[in-house]
């Protein structure tokens, strides 16, 4: 993987938990249409939301410009912002948004070239089965890599509820599926990650 | 299988959830995504005409090709992807830089004469890079690599052309240069 | 609640005014003042013209010294909740004032960003992060540590002493810089690069479109480097126990391996490979250019 994963590392996510309400006064220049303001805010999130987006999508590049997407809707929407609830919290939100719009776009696109449904977690439980063990050693404690080999749904209900906080009934709300199905994608993620990890 | 053991959060494997909790709540992109957003919005601020609009929602669909690139999990080195995700990467930065290269114009005769020299001549070295980097990718259209070239270079330009106009949406009497690189 | 909120709004808002009231300043004026400060808070400086020197210091004040440039239409300097201003602004960039001439010293917690024009920016002893830029001044910088990010148009920057993940950023101006950052991320387009990091390297991006690339460092175990040019030189020098899966392409130019035994293949085209497993091959060190030479060599 590309990324770097470092919690006080580049740009912030850990500024914007540190000092909540600094967030207001840019949110208030950018929506008066100022773009530096809304640099700032890119700058305090862009760490947040890009970790966001890699996790649901274990891909660097579409998690690149999944962020950028991300921001650009923000931008667009930020009249719709309340301020009820911190400007991170709404931005988080549509961010998963805007990465589950997509990956419900791509769906139809992925069958139609494969031919097969769930074509990709085929493919993925496949490389489970053949993941040796120099790979597996690796692995041990590395629970960001081995989310990424995660099969896609149940990578997306763990990043959803185990890592992002939220419910299983919010979770299947929004990905459109049965409660006890966002239950059993997580049941399934965590074993596969027990596993994987030999925990 | 009943609700607690599917859902192991409650404390089922303290290890795994240690982990997760572990786990960093920020990590940074590998490059700087600011410039591609600054011109979208830029471009959906003011005045901007419906066609390039709808250009600009077309890098949304890049993606499909990135979901193409990514789909092996592991994210090995120069993974392949096809020539035509790479038209539409190209096409997709057209109107993004049509705007850009047009608000430059608009106040390049209030630069400083040495710096307007030597952002021209930049814009200029960027344009003979792109015509490489488009070339080498029609002969080596499965490199990853020159792909991400393309899009960085893209972004430069429009780096560039950020650092050194003035930001129209602001109230005239604020408006400043500011290095957005 | 909502009523705590406007209300706080409005205490907020007039303690602004208080504050641009008191700093309100005079072209060409001498300057002379200290806010108190939280001492991690955010400290943000914009100029157009001049110089402009940022000082960290151990107290949880900011201290504004200098002259303001003679066509300084408005000066502000305020804090409010965590964030301080400094601002000078000038009418118009076509008319040229003799420039801003300000030391501004900050708790050196701050976080920092600095956005000029064409004025030249000093930076020493930040620890909180730190944002220089400026359009086509230089910038010189020591002892920084914490996120830092330098940007600059047609400027050079020079850097001694900087840990923390560190991004460069040039158009034609030349970089040249001492880290003992981990991380380290490199842009130019015609500007050349010479960099040397004291710190074992685990992250390395670097792009440059027609300028040279030179960087030097020890690769930590699982480091990632990806550099890409298009038609300037890179050369990397790194410690000849490195372990990486090694793979170096370029289009119609040469590739020179000093680092291993192994040799690279060249094409019809010109151009070349190397593929490689150096050591443990336990990082990743990915170099493409398409007419630029890449090198690769031991420290």
């Amino acid at each position: 993987m590309d990324a770097a994963i470092d919690d006080d590392s580049f740009n912030t996510g850990v500024a914007s938990l540190a000092f909540p309400r600094e967030d207001d006064r840019f949110v208030e220049a950018a929506r008066a249409g100022d773009r530096r303001a809304f640099e700032s805010l890119y700058t305090r999130h862009v760490g947040r939301v890009f970790a966001i987006c890699l996790r649901l999508t274990a891909n660097v590049q579409t998690a690149e410009e999944l962020t950028q997407e991300a921001f650009v809707r923000a931008w667009q929407r930020l009249s719709s912002f309340r301020g009820d609830s911190a400007f991170a919290t709404w931005l988080h939100r549509l961010t998963v948004n805007v990465v589950l719009d997509q990956q419900r776009a791509q769906r139809p696109w992925f069958r139609r070239l494969l031919a097969i449904d769930d074509a990709i977690d085929a493919v993925a439980s496949e490389q489970t089965r053949t993941v040796s063990n120099a790979e597996r050693l690796a692995d041990r404690h590395d629970l960001e890599s081995a989310i990424r080999r995660l099969p896609p749904a149940a990578r997306t209900v763990f990043v959803l509820h185990d890592v992002e906080g939220w419910q299983h009934d919010e979770i299947a709300a929004r990905t459109g599926t049965a409660i006890g199905t966002s239950k059993a994608h997580l049941h399934r993620a965590r074993q596969l990650l027990r596993e994987w990890l030999s925990l | 299988m009943n609700e607690r053991d599917m859902n192991e959060r409650d404390g089922a494997n303290p290890e795994l959830d240690a982990l997760i909790d572990a786990l960093p709540r920020a990590i940074d992109p590998p490059r700087d995504l600011w410039p591609t957003i600054n011109a979208r919005i830029a471009l959906q601020g003011n005045r901007a005409r419906p066609w390039e609009l709808a250009a600009a929602a077309v890098l949304a669909a890049v993606t499909v090709a990135a979901m193409f690139v990514g789909f092996s999990h592991d994210a090995q080195p120069r993974v392949p992807a096809p020539l035509w995700a790479y038209e539409q990467l190209d096409s997709a930065y057209q109107p993004l830089r049509h705007a850009s290269l047009e608000r430059y114009r608009a106040g390049a005769d209030r630069l400083d004469p040495e710096l307007r020299k030597t952002v021209e001549a930049n814009l200029a070295i960027i344009d003979r890079a792109l015509a490489e980097i488009r070339t080498a990718l029609a002969s080596r259209p499965s490199d990853a690599a020159l792909g991400q070239m393309l899009q960085r270079t893209y972004d430069q330009e429009l780096a560039i052309v950020d650092a050194v106009t003035p930001r129209q949406m602001i109230a005239p009497d604020q408006s400043h240069y500011r290095g957005a690189l | 609640m909502r009523a705590l909120n406007v209300l706080l709004k409005l205490l907020l808002k007039i303690g602004l005014l208080l504050s641009c009231i008191a700093s309100a300043a005079h072209a060409g004026e001498a300057i002379d003042k200290t806010l108190a400060v939280k001492p991690d808070g955010v400290v943000r400086i914009d100029n157009v013209r001049g110089r402009i020197e940022v000082q960290g210091w151990d107290r949880s004040e900011v201290m504004v010294k200098g002259t303001l440039d003679d066509l300084t239409k408005s000066f502000t300097f305020e804090t409010a909740g965590s964030t301080t201003t400094v601002k000078v602004e000038t009418p118009d960039h076509l008319n040229r004032g003799n420039g801003s001439d300000l030391v501004i010293h900050v708790p050196s917690a701050s976080r920092v960003r600095v956005d000029l024009v064409s004025a030249d920016l000093t930076m020493q002893a930040l620890h909180g992060s730190v944002e220089g830029r400026t359009v086509s001044g230089q910038i010189d910088a020591r002892d920084l540590s914490g996120t830092i990010v330098i940007g600059s148009v047609s400027g050079r920057i020079e850097v001694t002493g900087a840990a923390g993940p560190v991004t460069f950023n040039s158009v034609s101006g030349d970089i040249n810089a001492q880290t003992d950052a981990e991380q380290l991320r490199i842009s130019t387009v015609s500007g050349n690069a010479d960099i040397r990091s004291d710190a074992r390297l685990k992250e390395l991006t670097m792009h440059s479109v027609s300028g040279d690339l030179d960087v030097s460092s020890d690769l930590a175990d699982g480091a990632q480097v990806r550099g890409s040019t298009t038609s300037g030189f890179i050369r990397l020098a790194v410690n000849r126990d490195v372990g990486a899966v090694v793979d170096l392409r370029t289009t119609s130019s040469g590739i020179k391996n000093l680092l291993s035994d192994d040799k690279p293949t060249r094409e019809m085209s010109g151009g070349g490979t190397l593929d490689m497993t150096l050591g443990n091959g336990s990082g990743v060190l990915e170099l493409t250019s398409i007419s630029g030479r890449l090198e690769l060599l031991a420290r």
